[in-house]
């Protein structure tokens, strides 16, 4: 059997595997056994057995629609619920994105993350495929987010799927790790627990832990961390896991708004708009994954100006220090020691240094590619 | 949200076999409402729908002819729309309307033009 074959064959085992638990669901609908919890998962999986679509060319030269089924690497129907999917061709890809979810999340919510792998891999272009990486329990409230165990769990878990993945894909693919808020922390102990990537991306970061205060203490060069944090984007602000990577001297930080756009550009304001299309935000986040890393526009702005853009009035050191301050009622948070806004505005102009003379791409400034 | 999902469907639709006209466009993505990963990440409502649509001419494919093509039937149709300067071989167009965003994708390496749609941002989800 080939690898090609392996893959198909897996990807069938867990279509059966959840046909097989929409059957289980459908008989409990049916004898009025279910609960409100099993009519939510059976519609979920439900719509994960229902076959996608794609285009080809024909013989005759004619786009045609063709259908199959999803492609799960891994599932988990029971419980919270787990899965890994591939959006695209793995092992013929150039450009692989592992797209790891933040709290809030669980089978019944996969849907908005596979979509938002699915605007990943146009934002990135032909050749992409992106592997949506739910296989870790993310927490389902504030207190739970607060406590880093889950990341720490889930980290593992991710630093061996790294490491299959490379049987998966071809030599020459490049792999870029993508996280977002809570996940952030998940690649971050991923990759202190030995997973590899080419490049890591983190939006919305909550920081990764207490002591990691630059790139340099995770990432293992030659691989580049990419970061973005837009105005306003409060969990960012709070640093509940550690200092904001945003603020790291050695990390790319990506501009998420268009600088020289007019007033009908995509704005990316908050924690919850880093994957608009047409935005910044995630054409950066598209560069990256292709590796069109000159292409990348970068920013400097320190969380007293953002904030003081959106409401007129700078919040963003306060809600750090009440954040610090309330962080110490929960297990496992740290206080947010540094950086100070100081060192966070001289952090920010070493990372435009560090940009410059990034060895994988010279990064833009403010400005961006001509439009 | 139902209609406004109906409304980017059909437009999406429209504006691929009027830029193609001699292929019928695929629906290639439309799960239905996402929720826009209010305050957190997985937290709050489906509000969002997001639409992919493809179509291409594979035998003589041109994205930059494309792309102007988009935006110009775009802007028929009542849609603001912006070609973006090609980017390494990334054509593209920005175009809103109404709270609306569509992005159309070509590339120098593929034979696809991709128009991806975004139903309004915070509305409540209908019953």
């Amino acid at each position: 059997m080939t690898e090609a074959d392996q893959l198909a064959e897996r990807y069938r085992a867990n279509h059966a595997r959840l046909v097989a638990a929409h059957d289980r669901l459908q008989v409990a609908v049916d004898a009025g056994t279910a609960t409100d919890d099993d009519r939510r998962r059976l519609a979920t999986i439900g719509e994960l057995i229902a076959p996608v679509s794609s285009t080809e060319v024909d013989a005759e030269g004619n786009v045609v629609e063709v259908q199959r089924y999803r492609q799960f690497l891994k599932v988990d129907p029971e419980g919270q619920g787990r899965a890994v999917e591939v959006l695209g061709n793995l092992p013929d890809a150039n450009n692989i994105a592992v797209l790891v979810p933040g709290m809030g999340n669980s089978l019944d919510t996969f849907r908005g993350q596979s979509d938002r792998g699915d605007l990943i891999r146009q934002e990135s272009g032909p050749g992409t495929a992106v592997v949506v990486w739910l296989d870790y329990d993310s927490p389902q409230g504030l207190v739970a987010a607060a406590s880093k165990d889950a990341a720490i769990d889930g980290g593992a878990r991710l630093a061996d799927f790294l490491t299959e993945l490379d049987d998966l894909k071809s030599p020459a693919a490049s792999t870029t790790l993508v996280g977002h808020s809570y996940g952030t922390d998940v690649v971050g102990q991923a990759l202190l627990q030995g997973g590899r990537a080419n490049r890591v991306v983190m939006t919305g970061s909550p920081g990764i832990t207490k002591y990691i205060d630059e790139a340099a203490d995770f990432v293992q060069p030659p691989t580049r961390l990419y970061v973005e944090r837009a105005p306003g984007d409060y969990v960012s602000y709070t640093q509940w896991h550690g200092p904001d990577p945003a603020t790291f001297p050695d990390a790319i930080r990506m501009a998420t708004n268009d600088p020289l756009a007019n007033d009908e550009a995509v704005s990316v304001h908050w924690h919850n708009e880093y994957y608009r299309p047409n935005s910044e935000a995630l054409r950066n986040i598209g560069r990256v994954v292709r590796g069109d890393l000159a292409a990348i526009t970068t920013t400097d702005t320190s969380r007293s100006a953002e904030t003081k853009l959106i409401l007129g009035t700078s919040w963003g050191d306060s809600l750090a220090a009440v954040a610090g301050t309330a962080s110490k009622v929960y297990d496992g948070v740290v206080s947010p020691g540094k950086p100070s806004p100081e060192s966070a505005r001289a952090a920010s102009a070493r990372t435009s240094a560090a940009a410059a003379r990034t060895t994988d791409g010279a990064a833009r400034r403010p400005g961006g590619p001509a439009r | 949200m139902t209609d406004d999902r109906e409304f980017l469907r059909d437009e999406l639709i429209a504006v691929a076999a009027a830029v193609v006209p001699d292929q019928r466009p695929v629906v290639t993505h439309d799960p239905g409402p996402v929720n826009p990963a209010a305050l957190f990440d997985g937290r709050g409502p489906a509000t969002v729908c997001r639409i992919t649509v493809e179509t291409g001419n594979p035998s003589a494919p041109d994205p930059a002819a494309a792309v102007h093509a988009a935006a110009e039937v775009l802007r028929a149709r009542g849609w603001t729309a912006e070609v973006a300067a090609e980017e390494n071989g990334h054509h593209r167009v920005v175009a809103s309307r109404n709270g609306f965003d569509v992005a159309v994708h070509a590339w120098s390496t593929d034979w696809r033009i991709t128009f991806i749609g975004e139903t309004p941002i915070g509305k409540t989800p209908s019953a």
